[in-house]
C-alpha cells in the first residue's frame, strides 16, 4: 500500500530541508513549522527511528543553558523528503512555509490537510 | 505560574526514567529547550506536551489499564476464594466442590498464559488498549461468576431470587445433605486419566501418527470431560478464549474486539433489564442478544479489516475478524448473562451461535470493505495512507 507523509510532516520535512546540513533544535522547528511539542517531536522519534534523520546532542556545555538535541536529515532523509515536499497538496507546502509568531507556535493548519490523503 | 512551571519540568526531568533507553533522549531534549520558550502560557504548553510525550512513549495508558485490570481480577479471583470458604461447614460435599471450582479458576488464569507463553498460544497480550481491557474484563467476568455460583450454592432450597427474584431456580446445593458417591466419582477419575496416558503412550510410541487422529482423540477426551467436571471446563475453555482472541499472536483487531466486547455487554443488559421489567420471560431475548450482536460486530470488524495480499486473501482475514467479533460477541453474552440472570446453560452453546453469526456477518462485511481512512495515528501522523 502506498504512504505518503502527513501533512505535519511535510511541514517538518520541508523546514530541515531548507538548509539540509545545518543542525536544528526543537523549539526552533516548532516556532519555524507551527507545531507544538507533543506533535513536533513524536514525528522527529518516527523519523529518526526510520534512519531519515539524525540526531545529536550540542558538543559543548553552553553557559547557563542545558546543552541541546539537535537535528539534521541523513542523506536518505534529504532524497525522501525533497519528493515529499515536491509532492505535498498545496496547502502542506503553505503550511510548512507558513512563518510563526515569535515565542508562540502557530496553528498548523492540521484541519483539512489530515484528510487529503484518502 | 511560575511554581506550576518548576513543579512541571521537575516531573518532566522525574519521569524520563520510566522511559526506555532508546526513547530517554527525546523527553530530556524538550526538557532541556523548555528554558528557551518564551515564559508564560507557551512554556507551560512545551512542558505539558513534554509530559505528554513521556505518557505516550512509555505506552502508559496501555499499561495502567493493563495494572488496574490485572489488580480488579486479583481482588475478584480473592473475593470468590473467600466466599468459598465462610459460612459453610467443611464437610459439605457441595462447599468442596466450589472450593475446586475456585482452585481451578485462579490456576488456570494464572497458568494458561505461563504454560503456551513460549508458543504464543494464549498470550503476551496485544498491544492496543481494547485488547487489554477485553482480556481483563473477560478474566475478571469468569471470577465473577464463579463468585456468584458459589454464592447460589449457598441460597437455601425453595428460596428463588438473587439478582433478579426468580431468576436462580430453586436454590444452591450446600447444605441439602447429598451424599458423594466416592467410588463413582474415582472410576470416572480413573476413565479420565487412562485415556489421557492412552493418547500419550499411543503418540510417544508412534510418532508417525496421524496428526488429525490425535487431536481426535483429545478432542474426544474433552467431551468426555465436558459432562463430568462440567464447570471446570468451562472456565477452562472460556479462559482460553479470552486469552486465544486477545493474544498478540492472532492479530485480531481491536475493532474487532471492541465491538463484539460492546456488542455482548449491550445484549446481555437488554436481556436484564427485561428480564428485570418481565421476569423470566426475558430470557427468551438471550438466542436474539446472541444473533443480532454478532452479527452486527462480525460484519463491522469485517468492514474494518485492514486488508493485504490477495483479494482471496483479503477476503479471509475480513471474515476471521468477523469470526473473532462473533466469538467475542457470543462470550460476552454468555458470560454477563449467566452472572446477570443465571441462565448457566447459555455458558455451553451461545459463543458458538456468536461465532456462527460472526461469521456470517464477517463474509457480508469483506465483500463490502470500508475505504481506508488516513492513519490519523499511525507513527505519530508520520504518513497518511494513499
Amino acid at each position: 500500500m502506498a504512504r505518503r507523509f502527513s501533512a505535519q510532516t511535510v511541514s517538518v520535512l520541508a523546514a530541515l530541508c531548507a538548509e539540509p546540513s545545518r543542525w536544528r533544535h526543537g523549539y526552533d522547528l516548532a516556532s519555524e513549522t507551527g507545531l507544538r511539542a507533543g506533535t513536533l517531536y513524536p514525528i522527529l522519534v518516527r523519523l529518526a527511528d526510520r534512519g531519515l534523520l539524525e540526531a545529536c546532542w550540542e558538543q559543548e556545555q553552553p553557559a547557563g543553558r542545558p546543552r541541546r538535541h539537535m537535528y539534521r536529515l541523513s542523506s536518505d532523509g534529504r532524497a525522501l523528503a525533497q519528493a515529499a515536499v515536491a509532492d505535498a497538496p498545496v496547502l502542506a507546502r503553505r503550511a510548512a512555509a507558513r512563518p510563526a509568531a515569535p515565542g508562540r507556535p502557530a496553528a498548523p493548519g492540521r484541519r483539512g490537510l489530515a484528510g487529503e490523503g484518502a | 505560574m511560575e511554581r506550576l512551571m518548576r513543579l512541571l519540568a521537575g516531573l518532566l526531568r522525574r519521569s524520563l526514567r520510566v522511559l526506555p533507553a532508546g526513547r530517554r533522549q527525546w523527553a530530556e531534549a524538550v526538557w532541556a529547550e523548555a528554558g528557551e520558550v518564551p515564559a508564560g502560557w507557551p512554556r507551560l504548553l512545551w512542558l505539558c506536551d513534554g509530559l505528554w510525550l513521556v505518557a505516550r512513549e512509555a505506552s502508559m495508558a496501555r499499561r495502567i489499564v493493563y495494572r488496574l485490570g490485572i489488580a480488579v481480577m486479583v481482588v475478584a479471583v480473592a473475593a470468590a476464594m473467600l466466599a468459598s470458604w465462610r459460612g459453610v461447614p467443611h464437610g459439605d460435599p457441595e462447599n468442596s466442590v466450589d472450593k475446586l471450582r475456585v482452585a481451578v479458576l485462579a490456576l488456570v488464569l494464572a497458568g494458561l498464559p505461563w504454560v503456551a507463553r513460549r508458543q504464543g498460544v494464549f498470550g503476551p497480550a496485544a498491544e492496543s488498549v481494547t485488547a487489554r481491557l477485553v482480556r481483563t474484563g473477560g478474566c475478571t467476568g469468569l471470577c465473577a461468576l464463579i463468585w456468584v455460583v458459589v454464592q447460589i450454592d449457598r441460597i437455601p432450597r425453595n428460596h428463588t431470587g438473587f439478582i433478579i427474584r426468580g431468576s436462580w431456580g430453586d436454590g444452591g446445593n450446600v447444605g441439602n445433605g447429598r451424599p458423594v458417591d466416592w467410588i463413582t466419582e474415582a472410576v470416572v477419575a480413573g476413565l479420565i486419566i487412562g485415556c489421557a496416558v492412552v493418547v500419550k503412550v499411543v503418540r510417544a510410541r508412534c510418532p508417525q501418527a496421524d496428526e488429525a487422529v490425535v487431536r481426535l482423540s483429545w478432542a474426544f477426551l474433552g467431551v468426555l470431560l465436558l459432562p463430568v467436571v462440567m464447570d471446570q471446563m468451562i472456565i477452562t475453555l472460556y479462559a482460553a478464549g479470552i486469552y486465544v482472541l486477545t493474544a498478540r499472536r492472532w492479530a485480531v483487531t481491536p475493532a474487532a474486539l471492541g465491538l463484539g466486547a460492546g456488542a455482548g455487554v449491550l445484549g446481555s443488559g437488554l436481556v436484564y433489564a427485561v428480564t428485570a421489567a418481565a421476569g423470566p420471560a426475558g430470557h427468551g431475548l438471550i438466542l436474539p442478544a446472541a444473533m443480532v450482536g454478532p452479527l452486527a460486530a462480525g460484519f463491522e470488524a469485517a468492514r474494518r479489516a485492514p486488508g493485504a495480499g490477495s483479494p482471496q486473501e483479503q477476503f479471509q482475514a475480513r471474515t476471521w475478524q468477523g469470526l473473532a467479533a462473533g466469538v467475542a460477541g457470543g462470550g460476552a453474552v454468555a458470560l454477563l448473562t449467566t452472572i446477570l440472570t443465571g441462565q448457566a446453560i447459555v455458558l455451553l452453546f451461545i459463543p458458538l451461535v456468536g461465532a456462527l453469526f460472526g461469521v456470517l456477518g464477517g463474509t457480508l462485511g469483506a465483500a463490502r470493505p470500508r475505504k481506508p481512512r488516513p492513519a490519523r495515528a499511525w507513527s505519530g501522523g508520520l504518513f497518511v495512507l494513499r
